[in-house]
């Protein structure tokens, strides 16, 4: 034994070594920063699902984050490699999915956009994409799966047109009566947006046709923004789409270019009907838009103000313009992202900032009325300045 | 076993005297680093604050403190780190060669003893990791050691005060140490895999000599293909049909393969083929 000293030694000496450390970083990592949400008044049922991404920053370390509200922290920034692999990057309901139809949703795009599922069948609906020399092949990437019989049916269409169109994508998928209603966003080479419904008989597996929705043109100095708004992590049937388009211009100011909006406009689209139908949208009202949401064929907009939050209705089956309601935030201190507020599944979620820290709303947008509200508490905060910002809702 | 231990030993002794002057290199210059960089952090803020007449906490505001990192990305710290590494590498190569230059030929003495000659590979292996470990090792007792000096030499105002395992969180330097122990023994074990394959791939230039080369070229990328197949595959045929966790251990499992693949293939020539 005498004469392995040396090595003997070096083997321990390396053995204590990095153990020691890598307890170390496993009890560090169970340290991480912590958010906790402190409530003040409602029902803490509301917190169910919901989660909040963020920045946190403390000394010169900014970390992201996702915090399930009825849960835990996760830090996501500096993942190990495992925990990589393990974190899922998709939303709950698509999680869901792939626990219950394990094969069916092998291999497929796992945005939302491209999911849908009612009590017989989930439906998926992505754009395969095929990279050539100089242009990229387009073709749709339909399955049904019919939960009861557990079969799957596959419609391929192909989306040859490569001369005209640049970039494909699918916005929302919808089964009405049978039919299949895929609602596709491409852009054209020459410059502008398409939005056009592919209709499909499920039972047949074939196309019925299509029907271009909106059409957008790039001018020289003039383009048209295209923006489409609906829940975008929902996988059930949405009645209704929005569409917003604004004409933007670039002008020259003291010798500089700036962007000017000249016009715009905003259209509802009925799934189910098959209806496009235009929205009279005041100027000041437009860009609040983007922080809007449908709820029973009624579209809300919400505004931030000094000290609160505006809710505007509007009937889209009438045509008309709602009561205003406005939700008090007194402690709310304006800034620098200091207030973010998303709306969906009929409510309102607003993480706002006070002088002592972050709170969070949620409100019923048809009663008008505070279900929640609580206190954003960081707790392990190892460092004094800290600071907070919240991004996403969902 | 017994002889096992033994040539571990004596592969260990014959690399003893280099891997010393390697410790000894880099904890000189690492800790004079460690040192000189905090030195000409504090002279460049004197000056300033004498030329400009600013106030310390000025200085920090217009050039920004200083934290560990900028001593641990520099050449003082990564310097040592990139000699040893190279000079393991080069060592994977020599730990075999060396056998065979000489006055007396040297492998026909180790071949000869009353021991299966794969003990010879595998122990030639150990030793490789033994040695990455130890310097491993040495860098986790340095890293503390190095922060300590610079907290001793860099007053408050003008630092970031960083954790050792933050510090070993930064870029380059996590290379080295993985998050946590699973991942350490995945990355070393894939390490090592790697080791083997170039062992195996020596003893086929060793066996078959000028022929051998060219075998050996066509053994490892075999072995790199299999490495490679589940990404590759999922990559282009199946498009994303694995699940992340699946590929983790289909992964795992090409890594154990081309292991096994290695040493088997290693024993065989070592056994049959190999010329002294």
């Amino acid at each position: 034994m005498k004469r392995y000293w040396k090595i003997l030694l070096l083997s321990i000496i390396t053995l204590v070594v990095i153990g020691s450390f890598y307890i170390q970083a496993s009890l560090a990592a169970k340290n991480t920063v912590q958010l906790k949400l402190e409530k003040r008044s409602g029902n803490e049922e509301e917190l169910k699902g919901l989660s909040i991404h963020g920045d946190y920053g403390s000394g010169n370390l900014t970390q992201s984050f996702v915090h399930e509200a009825d849960g835990e922290t996760r830090i996501l920034s500096g993942l190990s490699l495992i925990e990589e692999f393990t974190t899922s990057y998709t939303v709950p309901v698509i999680d869901k999915l792939i626990e219950e139809h394990r094969s069916f949703m092998r291999g497929k795009d796992l945005s939302p956009n491209y999911f849908f599922e009612n009590e017989s069948l989930v439906v998926y609906a992505g754009v395969k994409r095929d990279y050539k020399y100089n242009s990229i092949d387009f073709s749709f990437d339909i399955d049904v799966l019919d939960k009861k019989s557990n079969e799957v049916k596959s419609i391929p269409l192909d989306l040859s047109d490569t001369e005209t169109y640049g970039w494909y994508d699918v916005i929302d998928v919808g089964v009405v009566d049978g039919q299949l209603k895929l609602i596709t966003r491409s852009s054209l080479v020459i410059g502008g947006e398409e939005v056009n419904v592919y209709t499909f008989d499920i039972e047949k597996e074939k196309l019925l046709g299509t029907e271009k929705l909106i059409s957008t043109i790039t001018k020289d100095n003039s383009w048209t923004e295209l923006s489409i708004i609906s829940n975008s992590s929902s996988i059930e049937q949405e009645k209704y789409i929005l569409f917003t388009t604004e004409i933007l211009k670039d002008i020259e100011k003291d010798g500089n270019y700036v962007q000017e909006a000249t016009g715009h406009e905003v259209q509802v689209y009925n799934i189910e009907t098959n209806q496009l139908k235009k929205i009279d949208v005041r100027d000041e009202l437009f860009n609040s838009i983007y922080w809007s949401t449908i709820v029973d064929s009624k579209l809300y907009i919400s505004t931030p103000m000094e000290k609160g939050i505006e809710v505007i209705q509007y009937d889209i089956e009438t045509d008309k313009w709602g009561e205003k309601s406005i939700i008090d935030l007194p402690k709310y201190k304006n800034g620098y992202e200091s207030i973010y507020t998303t709306l969906m599944n009929g409510k309102i979620y607003a993480s706002y900032l006070t002088d002592d820290g972050h709170e969070l709303y949620i409100g019923d947008l048809r009663t008008g009325k505070s279900l929640y509200e609580g206190k954003i508490k960081v707790s392990n905060n190892p460092n004094k300045t800290e600071a907070l910002y919240i991004h996403y809702i969902e | 076993m017994n002889r096992y231990m033994k040539l571990v030993n004596f592969e260990f002794n014959r690399f003893i005297k280099l891997y010393f002057v390697l410790i000894a290199f880099t904890i000189v210059v690492q800790l004079s680093g460690v040192v000189v960089k905090s030195k000409s952090y504090l002279n460049g803020a004197n000056e300033a604050i004498k030329e400009s007449m600013l106030t310390k906490s000025e200085y920090v505001i217009q050039y920004g403190p200083m934290s560990f990192i900028d001593i641990s990305m520099s050449p003082w710290i990564m310097g040592p780190i990139a000699l040893c590494a190279i000079t393991l590498v080069i060592y994977v190569f020599f730990i075999w060669y060396r056998d065979w230059v000489g006055k007396n030929t040297f492998s026909y003495r180790l071949f000869m003893l009353p021991t299966a000659r794969l003990n010879i590979y595998l122990a030639k292996a150990t030793t490789i990791l033994l040695f990455v470990l130890g310097l491993i090792a040495l860098q986790l007792v340095l890293l503390p050691i190095e922060n300590q000096i610079f907290k001793w030499m860099v007053e408050d105002v003008y630092r970031i005060d960083l954790s050792v395992l933050e510090i070993a969180n930064q870029y380059y330097l996590n290379l080295l140490f993985p998050k946590n122990i699973l991942e350490f023994i995945l990355f070393y074990g894939a390490g090592m895999t790697a080791v083997t394959m170039v062992f195996t791939a020596i003893l086929f230039e060793r066996s078959y000599r000028i022929k051998g080369i060219f075998y050996g070229i066509v053994y490892c990328a075999v072995s790199i293909l299999i490495f490679l197949a589940p990404l590759l595959l999922q990559a282009s045929l199946l498009e994303n049909y694995f699940y992340p966790m699946e590929l983790l251990f289909l992964e795992i499992a090409a890594c154990v393969i081309v292991l096994a693949g290695a040493i088997w293939i290693g024993n065989l020539l070592i056994k049959n083929k190999v010329r002294v």
